[in-house]
């Protein structure tokens, strides 16, 4: 690190760890009700909402599996962030699942399964959604260092990874412990500014040294058609594209949890769909931005003029086979001047902090709310729910830590996300809509619908390879939530009539 | 249009959404300066 780059981000990062610290004050301590704590007293307006949705969603680690997919496939890649854009917009234009379990009233997605289908269900529901959604963060924290390390060059330094995966879950473990929800949204707003501009800054700062149409014709010579055309493309194609707008729109914005959250938050239910409409376009930016810049990185490691004459292989080599992932940040590490390199650096754990918080929340209130509180009976213990979710923070940060150590599967970033989101999500599209939307739905389809898309798990790559598993990710995908839809319909109509009375729950 | 159109005009329409939406939260941070009870903007509401 020159010393010009130490100053500037002393200078941002005590800017950012003081802004932060006001704003926690202002916020103080979570209050002491459990729609205050989990919900954050269900107040949210439009404004709020669509910041808090995106600065979620906007996580570190979605800068660097999009930048990777753009390294990898060229402008291909911003097919995904248009599928995300389709899916979102329609959950904007008819508030599927979204509209209808706000009015329920719910603090958690699966205390809406406790309400349509039983408290098993409610149990078993919440641990494969516990189990799919702590699997998909594991690997957060390992590409966010790994992020960072790349771009300061922190390597050369003496300083490892580790170290910074520790001082990043420290930090976020501790004011998510202390304000709930109140602070996890208060932080939201600040750091959505913070990426924002450094996104905005970065993209306008390379488009001088990059110009989009040199970007253009290098990517024809390197990539060909593949490099445009997502249908072309031989790592995509159509079922690709599909499942896309399932995963990264409609699964992203109404069923996973962490986005789900921000619905039961909002104070109206009518704004919940102009809320989703008007972000609609950040799931979109969310995606096409850190691709571009993924693009940009691959016209640079293939442009001699403009990496100095410096090999891809040399500037990569070190990280071995995580080179397509470091490849963004090493780019911004060459071209950018050291202060912009300083902003964007405190920026990047600005946004790696807004999604930690998020997914460390959500993932331990459904634990202590949907899990032990109903196990233990104690759903409505203030001090308990207060204690467990904090011990569940704690835990998975701690999980977070190991997983970041030694998970070694080969899949692209994004892929794995996927899959192992999979695991919830296939079955609990079927709940969600099934349960909101079909009265004739009972307690055993919901139990073979989970049962069923726990199939989803088989695309994970290590199970894949040691079952020899030749089926693409999206035929596992899409045939999982065929399996669970078929068993939610055969296992209700099976059962008794829940509208008739009587037990309809196991 | 070509894919490479289709994709400049994806990136300038996610670039305006990000300045909107930042646009957005500060005009809300300075309407609701002074009150300290609820986050800035959710009083927009």
């Amino acid at each position: 690190m020159t010393r010009q780059l130490i100053i500037s981000l002393s200078v941002f990062a005590a800017v950012y760890v003081v802004a932060l610290g006001i704003i926690l004050k202002r916020q103080g301590r979570a209050g002491d009700s459990l729609v205050e704590f989990f919900v954050s007293g269900r107040n949210l307006g439009i404004g709020t909402a669509i910041a808090t949705l995106g600065a979620t969603e906007i996580g570190l680690i979605t800068i660097a599996y999009n930048a990777q997919t753009g390294f990898n496939q060229g402008f291909s890649a911003f097919h995904i962030g248009f599928a995300a854009l389709i899916g979102c917009i329609f959950i904007g234009l008819t508030g599927f699942v979204v509209r209808p379990l706000r009015r329920t009233g719910v603090l958690t997605v699966p205390e809406f399964y406790g309400q349509r289908f039983g408290r098993n269900i409610r149990v078993l529901g919440a641990l494969v959604m516990a189990a799919g959604g702590i699997l998909n963060m594991g690997l957060f924290l390992k590409v966010a260092a790994l992020f960072i390390a790349a771009m300061l060059n922190i390597g050369a330094a003496g300083i490892g990874t580790n170290t910074i995966m520790i001082v990043l879950i420290v930090v976020s473990v501790a004011y998510t412990c202390y304000g709930g929800m109140r602070s996890v949204i208060a932080t939201d707003l600040f750091q959505f500014i913070l990426l924002s501009a450094a996104l905005i800054v970065i993209v306008a700062y390379l488009s001088t040294v990059i110009p989009f149409g040199d970007a253009l014709d290098k990517v024809q010579e390197i990539k060909g058609t593949a490099g445009f055309d997502p249908l072309q493309n031989p790592d995509f194609g159509p079922s690709y594209f599909l499942w896309m707008i399932v995963v990264a729109g409609v699964v992203s914005a109404a069923i996973w949890p962490t986005a789900l959250s921000r619905a039961l938050c909002i104070e109206r239910e009518e704004t919940v769909t102009r809320a989703y409409f008007a972000a609609s376009s950040i799931f979109l930016a969310r995606m096409v931005i850190p691709a571009f810049l993924g693009v940009l990185a691959l016209v640079y490691f293939n442009t001699a003029s403009l990496s100095g004459g410096l090999a891809q292989q040399t500037l990569l080599g070190p990280f071995g086979s995580d080179g397509d992932l470091v490849a963004m940040p090493v780019m911004l590490r060459q071209l950018l001047p050291p202060w912009l390199l300083g902003f964007v650096a405190v920026a990047m754990i600005a946004t790696f902090m807004s999604t930690q918080d998020s997914y460390l929340f959500c993932w331990s209130s459904i634990i202590s709310r949907d899990i032990l509180g109903p196990l233990f009976n104690k759903v409505d213990d203030k001090k308990f729910q207060f204690a467990a979710t904090r011990f569940g923070i704690i835990a998975i940060a701690c999980y977070e830590l190991y997983w970041g150590l030694i998970y070694q599967g080969g899949e692209d970033i994004w892929d794995y996300l996927t899959v192992s989101g999979s695991i919830y999500f296939c079955s609990g599209i079927i709940l969600l809509a099934g349960g909101l939307y079909w009265p004739r739905a009972t307690g055993r389809g919901a139990l073979f619908a989970l049962i069923l898309g726990f199939t989803a798990v088989l695309s994970l790559g290590p199970l894949k390879q040691a079952l020899g598993i030749t089926w693409s990710n999206p035929a596992i995908g899409f045939g999982a939530i065929a399996l669970a839809l078929a068993g939610f319909i055969l296992g209700s109509l099976s059962d008794r009539d829940p509208r008739k009375g009587g037990e309809g729950n196991p | 249009m070509s894919w490479a159109g289709l994709w400049m005009i994806l990136l300038v329409v996610s670039l305006c959404a990000m300045a909107a939406v930042t646009v957005f939260i500060l005009w809300g941070l300075i309407s609701s300066r002074g009150d300290k009870t609820k986050p800035p903007s959710s009083s927009s509401n």
